[in-house]
């Protein structure tokens, strides 16, 4: 009511001015359907009703892949160098030591998650070769053209 | 109804690897050149508004202005994401164990934190447009709305995904033959993580 009101009010330009009601209100609608979708009492004929599984729950992890726990303990170290950043946002730090502080646990959190969710570390050597190769080129054009253009950062 | 398996095992490929990984491996590579440009553009940008509100406190015409960056709220909306990344590859652990049901709560619980994410993202977005800042009120509303909406749409997508997957893994007989379908899916989503890792910090945290 309130969101009909608005645009009543204000006209149709004035919401799609509003960046939240531009995403919110898609989001919510979209977010709306899936649900009814999920809880739909109806059989519907795709997908088809859920059934419970009759493989036996495997106790290991397939080769060359980590078991639960250790992923838990690198989102726990994960979520405690973040920690660390907020912490260090709020000292008075001199601010090269402080950009370089952020930039480098920032980097450990990128590689963390990189190397353990996204596998790279257990995976095919190919894709950390194009990783890194990809990387490497990306940061090293990035830093010429900010360089270049003049940013406060570089 | 049963499914085939949605993985061959006698298929070969040239490279040794499921052409669907690679795909998503090189998708995943310009969507790094995608987010890069909009960041640069951020950095480039980032202390040449000529008009209020700035993301941290500035003064214009002798009249200092407060700065809209809320730093403690930004950080749990960041933790939020972080444990998602978590979540989803629990979620996979899962699924490579048989474990269907395991599989269901694991893509449940990262769907919801990637909606609680969002529901930050809106309620910042909110904040900020009380505060006078729209898209076309200065180059910092401009790069900071474009940058961060589009990472908001790529978890919006994720979130679609992830519900979806939900919906069809458990009304279907997933077992660990379909882990790659989870894992792509991954892939995904940690990207949009680790893409957040880098606004935070370089966005958010550095404020030179």
């Amino acid at each position: 009511m309130e969101l009909a009101a608005l645009v009543l009010a204000t006209g149709v330009k004035a919401f799609f001015q509003s960046p939240a009601y531009v995403i919110g209100v898609p989001l919510v609608a979209v977010g709306g359907l899936a649900l009814m979708l999920a809880l739909t009492p109806f059989e519907l004929r795709w997908p088809a009703p859920i059934r419970e599984s009759d493989l036996p729950v495997l106790d290991d992890p397939p080769e060359g892949h980590p078991d639960a726990s250790e992923y838990v303990k690198v989102g726990v170290f994960l979520a405690v160098v973040t920690a660390v950043e907020v912490a260090l946002y709020y000292l008075d730090l001199a601010e090269g030591a402080l950009l370089g502080l952020l930039l480098a646990l920032s980097a450990l959190k990128f590689i963390l998650v990189v190397m353990w969710f996204m596998h790279l570390k257990f995976d095919n050597r190919l894709f950390s070769t194009m990783f890194t190769g990809g990387m490497i080129l990306v940061l090293a054009l990035f830093t010429i053209v900010l360089a270049t253009l003049g940013s406060s950062l570089v | 109804m049963q499914h085939a398996p949605t993985i061959d095992p006698g298929h070969e490929t040239s490279t040794g690897i499921d052409n669907r990984k690679l795909l998503m491996w090189l998708f995943l590579a310009s969507e790094v050149l995608f987010f890069g440009g909009l960041i640069g553009t951020y950095l480039l940008y980032r202390n040449s508004s000529v008009a209020p509100p700035c993301p941290t406190d500035c003064v214009f015409d002798g009249v200092t202005y407060q700065g809209l960056f809320d730093i403690p709220f930004t950080s749990i909306s960041a933790f939020v994401l972080l444990m998602s990344s978590v979540t989803m590859v629990l979620a996979l652990a899962a699924i490579q164990r048989n474990n269907k049901r395991g599989l269901g709560i694991w893509l449940l619980a990262t769907a919801l934190l990637g909606m609680t994410f969002l529901a930050g993202q809106a309620f910042e977005f909110t904040e900020f447009y009380h505060e006078g800042l729209t898209l076309n009120t200065n180059l910092f509303g401009t790069t900071f709305f474009v940058l961060t909406g589009f990472h908001g749409a790529h978890v919006s997508v994720g979130v679609l995904l992830l519900v979806s997957m939900f919906i069809v893994s458990q009304r279907n007989d997933w077992t660990k033959e379909h882990s790659l379908n989870v894992e792509l899916l991954g892939l995904y989503w940690h990207f949009v993580d680790i893409v957040w890792i880098v606004i935070f910090t370089l966005v958010y945290l550095i404020q030179t």
